[in-house]
């Protein structure tokens, strides 16, 4: 059967079709395509199969898409506004606490339990330290989590993440290489 | 972008407005479920919103937004192979360059010469979404959103080399997908005449 085998070949001429061979290079595919027929063979086959391609097409979006959208936008900037105040109303009332206890004296207490940021941090960095290549999406997905409002507000990172993250956190995190 | 960096929120609206037909177009093409692709189209669009800060303006921002949509798209894609056992590897193969699944679809209809173009967009949309994430997002960002290597390698945060290779088997598994199920002499007939090296 005509038409290339190796995997380099089939690179090259797949990107000399795409336009990313220049040089040297683009100049030994273009005279193969003309005078190997193996390779006039491939090109041809590759030059059919992306004109079936180009007959995808794509449907429009729905025409309240856009509406959509930006309701959902109002309403996350509605609930980051809402717990930032609450968040602040937490923060004030822990600096009265904390006050009050150096006014009236230290109590005798345990050893504090960590701070909720520091539990979330302590999360993410396990779950981010020795992550393989092909999860690297995760990681983005990750580190975006590690921007929101809620986490940064001190809120376990539990309450905000949706079911898809939850579950590529929880991945990662029994995929993680052990540490040496 | 920047304006909306800047605190003009009514420039966030005209930048859904400009984008939402390419994203939702590149999410169609990668998981071809109209009631998944808007809510997907919506949750690209809150991370844009949320991330705005970390935009910088020396990157490109059409593949800025193009790396968020892979992450939401690539992130359904693999909850969706979670419900239905797929699996990952696929099974060697003689012929080394094709790296297609032999699994015969009982739903298709036999080869026939007379396919009418409703029938070639399903075959083209199960011929995409039978390749691997990573090479299916690949093809999609270069033969529908027309990007470089070099910005596709970025989206997908990979080498130039690892793009080139990555199409250039998308293109030998499409090619094996669609001749076994259509046969050559439908490509023969809608096929471009051979001449100039890009489509």
């Amino acid at each position: 059967m005509k038409g290339l085998k190796r995997q380099s070949d089939l690179e090259q001429l797949s990107a000399w079709m795409d336009g990313e061979l220049s040089g040297p290079d683009a100049r030994r595919v273009a005279r193969l395509v003309q005078t190997d027929p193996d390779w006039r063979s491939s090109h041809e086959e590759f030059q059919r199969l992306d004109a079936v391609l180009q007959q995808w097409s794509a449907p429009p979006p729905p025409q309240d898409l856009t509406a959509r959208i930006l309701r959902a936008v109002r309403s996350e900037r509605l609930l980051g506004r809402a717990l930032r105040i609450g968040a602040g109303a937490v923060a004030a009332a822990a600096c009265i606490a904390v006050a009050l206890v150096l006014i009236r004296g230290r109590p005798d207490t345990p050893a504090r339990a960590p701070e909720p940021r520091a539990a979330v941090e302590s999360q993410l960095a396990g779950a981010l330290a020795d992550i393989a290549p092909e999860d690297r999406f995760a990681v983005e997905n990750l580190q975006m989590l590690r921007e929101l409002p809620e986490v940064q507000a001190y809120r376990e990172i539990r309450d905000v993440a949706d079911a898809e993250t939850l579950a590529i956190l929880a991945e990662l995190e029994a995929r993680r290489k052990p540490q040496l | 972008m920047l304006a909306f960096q800047d605190g003009r929120e009514e420039a966030f609206a005209e930048l859904v407005r400009r984008n939402q037909s390419k994203v939702y177009a590149m999410l169609f093409r990668l998981i071809p479920d109209h009631a998944q692709v808007e809510d997907l189209s919506q949750e690209v669009f809150l991370r844009v919103f949320r991330t705005a800060r970390r935009y910088r303006p020396m990157a490109k921002f059409s593949t800025w937004l193009y790396r968020i949509a892979a992450n939401v798209a690539l992130n359904a894609i693999r909850s969706q192979r979670k419900m239905k056992f797929s699996p990952l590897e696929l099974p060697d193969s003689e012929d080394e360059s094709s790296w297609h699944r032999d699994v015969p679809d009982t739903r298709l209809k036999p080869p026939h010469s007379d396919l009418d173009a409703e029938e070639l967009q399903e075959k083209l949309a199960e011929a995409i979404a039978s390749l691997p994430a990573n090479q299916r997002l690949a093809i999609i960002l270069n033969k529908y959103e027309h990007m470089s290597y070099e910005d596709i390698s970025e989206v997908l945060d990979c080498s130039t080399m690892a793009v080139k290779s990555l199409l250039s088997r998308a293109r030998c598994n499409l090619r094996d997908a669609l001749v076994r199920y259509l046969g050559n002499e439908v490509l023969r007939k809608t096929a471009n005449p051979p001449g100039s090296r890009a489509v």
